[in-house]
């Protein structure tokens, strides 16, 4: 769905880059995630992607188009939901989507339900300008969805959002990939991507330093063992135990069938941490 | 979408320039202009040059030409060509609204041509308005005094120097991918040839000023004499605002959105 190859942009068309060299390729219907600090070259790369931003130099295709000079119909594929929402506030939430709708080519979706997915239903003939931050950042993010894209740009989809609403956008994304969407999503925030994506790609200063899915990354980098809390002459112990030592894993098979275990959980490492690992530095 | 947005702008300097055309046409007794001008000598001979008052004309053409077009109509149009030209382009940029604009299937060369065309109709559409005002009431009050050809050649080339200004505050607003730097550019030299327009009229050592200026091409005697000398200077005027667009269309079509 989307292949790129050697991109590079500089904003001062000099030696100073952006991004560099940045190549990676994602499959129809994944959820790929991009993970950076902010500066790392992630809103560039998305800006090459949806055109927005001139190809320098490069090979960039997206939904089988050549984004060195964008076709009209490749837009009526993707959708677009920058960190940054925007909406008119001049129209009501109602007109804003019916705005949209008549720029595309295609077959669009419902106004009133897209409306109803994110709670704005009651809301639908006020107008914009009267939206507190998150309402309008759900009204640009449905916007996105107007033209029902084969192709969805992600920008920080859940910041700043409380965490019932950020529930119920990542339950829509994950309602679209299940439909086939490709999903190419943009942030910082590791739970998120963590939560919704097939693969990540890490990237700092413009490079990206790995790409793989959140699982094998966890097992790849994280701790083999166990931490467990359980009772024990009338207090609580708390321990951690390897997957590996054979006495551990004989001590922990004990504990568990004594049944006096309170909690337990597994020390993967989280993608946080695996991004300061790989990189060195962290995602704020 | 812009009219809705801009529609007050239109409004208010229509408004404002139709209460200067009234109050001349109100004004007006061709008895009296010769006192009307001996009013005028007792104030600064500078500032009455600056503001095109200095010969207000024998007949009602003269008059509602040098009291209107030295200053009036051009001062109040041209704020909206440098507001609206910030706020058609650059304004959207700058809030980051282009960018989700320009991720539909609508192109880039349809989005400013749009803009553009959408400017001129708005100072063209204040010029109808007021004009049309101007000459209804002044048939109504002053039956055949009101010489057309002369008086629509000076309209048609105040019209066109305007989208000249409009043409550049248009560019720069193509240009820029802030508000700031399109006013201070797109704003700036516009005014700053309004500024050197009246200065040059002050007196005779600061006419120099007259060839670094469009707006001096608004020669309200030289039109009224000879309205075809008017035409000419407006065609040449027009298809220089043509290049002005145009390259503005041109550069927002090549450029690297902020996001």
């Amino acid at each position: 769905m989307i292949t790129v190859n050697g991109l590079y942009h500089s904003y001062s068309n000099d030696k100073k880059y952006a991004v560099k060299d940045v190549s990676f390729e994602i499959e129809r219907g994944e959820v790929f995630g991009f993970l950076g600090p902010s500066g790392a070259g992630k809103s560039t790369t998305q800006g090459v992607l949806t055109g927005l931003l001139q190809l320098q130099k490069g090979e960039v295709s997206v939904a089988g188009y050549n984004v060195k000079k964008p076709s009209r119909t490749m837009f009526n594929k993707i959708g677009v939901s920058f960190e940054q929402s925007n909406v008119y506030g001049k129209l009501t939430a109602l007109e804003n989507l019916e705005f949209y709708k008549k720029l595309f080519d295609v077959p669009t979706r419902d106004a009133n339900e897209l409306l109803e997915m994110v709670g704005l239903e009651n809301v639908a003939t006020q107008r914009a300008s009267e939206f507190s931050k998150g309402m309008k950042h759900r009204l640009t993010f449905i916007r996105s969805m107007i033209n029902n894209p084969e192709m969805w740009f992600l920008d920080e989809p859940t910041t700043g959002l409380d965490p019932a609403i950020a529930s119920v956008i990542k339950d829509i994304v994950k309602q679209e990939k299940a439909k086939g969407t490709t999903v190419f999503l943009t942030t910082h925030n590791m739970f998120v991507a963590d939560e919704l994506c097939d693969r990540v790609g890490f990237i700092i200063d413009g490079e990206i330093k790995l790409i793989d899915s959140p699982r094998n990354l966890k097992l790849q980098y994280g701790e083999k063992l166990v931490e467990v809390d359980y009772r024990k002459n009338g207090g609580t112990v708390k321990e951690k135990l390897s997957f590996i030592d054979e006495d551990d894993r004989k001590h922990l098979k004990d504990i568990v069938s004594e049944g006096t275990i309170e909690m337990m959980h597994t020390k993967e490492a989280t993608l946080e941490e695996i991004f300061i690992k790989v990189t060195g530095r962290g995602l704020e | 979408m812009d009219l809705k947005a801009n529609w007050r702008v239109i409004l208010s300097v229509s408004l404002i320039f139709m209460i200067y055309v009234l109050a001349s046409i109100m004004m007006y007794d061709p008895d009296t202009v010769e006192k009307f001008e001996q009013m005028l000598a007792l104030f600064p001979d500078g500032m009455i040059k600056a503001l095109g008052f200095d010969t207000l004309g024998a007949d009602l053409n003269g008059y509602l030409s040098h009291y209107l077009y030295g200053f009036i109509a051009i001062i109040f149009p041209l704020i909206y060509v440098i507001l609206i030209a910030n706020k058609l382009i650059a304004k959207h940029v700058d809030s980051g609204s282009m960018a989700y604009l320009l991720t539909t299937p609508t192109t880039r060369v349809t989005v400013a041509v749009t803009q553009a065309v959408f400017h001129v109709f708005g100072l063209v559409l204040i010029f109808v308005i007021d004009l049309g005002v101007l000459i209804v009431l002044s048939s109504v009050k002053f039956p055949g005094s009101l010489k057309l050809t002369g008086f629509l050649s000076l309209n048609l080339v105040t019209i066109m120097t305007l989208t000249v200004a409009g043409g550049i505050a248009f560019l720069f607003s193509c240009v820029c991918n802030d508000s700031k730097n399109s006013l201070a550019y797109g704003a700036g030299i516009p005014t700053a040839f309004f500024v050197f327009k009246m200065i040059s009229e002050i007196s005779g050592k600061l006419e120099g000023f007259k060839y670094v200026t469009v707006f001096s091409l608004i020669d309200i005697d030289k039109i009224l004499a000879d309205p075809f000398w008017g035409v000419g200077i407006a065609l040449i005027l027009f298809s220089s605002s043509i290049v002005l667009y145009g390259a503005g269309v041109v550069v927002f079509n090549r450029k690297s959105l902020a996001i």
